[in-house]
């Protein structure tokens, strides 16, 4: 049954990838909103990992990333805004 | 056997969700287009793993942690899509308000005849 949460997880990283490509290839603002779909994905890989490894720990981790993505998000934005 | 098989189908929908969003991102033109595709995985996606959890754990507080995670991605998600959305367009037209010229209807305010005055009427 755990297997099922890793094969999940592994199927996920495979959606990072059209990310990776618009965060390296697109403009600005592309970049950016690949970038805040990349935390996302990311922040979930860590719960479908923390089920499948039965590492309870690891749902902090999420939390953390999904906190801080939100706030690292908004300074690119304001940045993207004016100066970037 | 149901269990597992449950499990797969929740699974296997978020993971769906997640590349077609992904594949969505990749493929549109503009970062407003682009910005919607977010939204599938926090709004969906999201809530099909919490529930996913939520089938399979049996102690309450992985339950809430999951859950946690799931709202705070769907507030925060909505709140930095359209700052992103504000910023791209500040960045494109240096403003955000929408202009006469720009043809964009704008419910509740009359655009005075001689430009951009901003007059607004307040919805009644």
């Amino acid at each position: 049954m755990d297997k099922l949460w890793l094969y999940a997880a592994a199927c996920m990283m495979a959606a990072l990838l059209p990310c990776l490509i618009t965060v390296f290839r697109g403009k600005p603002g592309d970049r950016l909103a690949a970038l805040e779909m990349g935390s996302v994905i990311v922040t979930l890989e860590m719960v479908l990992l923390a089920q499948g490894y039965h590492r309870p720990v690891m749902y902090d981790l999420a939390l953390t990333l999904a906190l801080l993505s939100f706030g690292g998000g908004m300074v690119f934005a304001r940045f993207l805004e004016r100066w970037l | 056997m149901a269990h597992g098989v449950v499990l797969g189908i929740l699974l296997g929908v978020a993971v769906l969700l997640t590349l077609l969003s992904a594949l969505g991102l990749a493929v549109m033109r503009d970062p407003y287009q682009r910005l919607h595709y977010s939204a599938v995985i926090v709004s969906w996606a999201s809530i099909v793993i919490a529930a996913a959890v939520w089938f399979d754990e049996k102690e309450p507080q992985t339950r809430i942690k999951v859950i946690l995670v799931g709202l705070v991605l769907f507030t925060m998600n909505s709140v930095l899509t359209s700052e992103t959305a504000k910023a791209v367009r500040v960045r494109q037209k240096g403003h955000w308000e929408p202009h006469a010229e720009e043809g964009i209807e704008v419910m509740g305010r009359k655009e005075p005849a001689g430009g951009h005055g901003a007059e607004r009427d307040h919805l009644a």
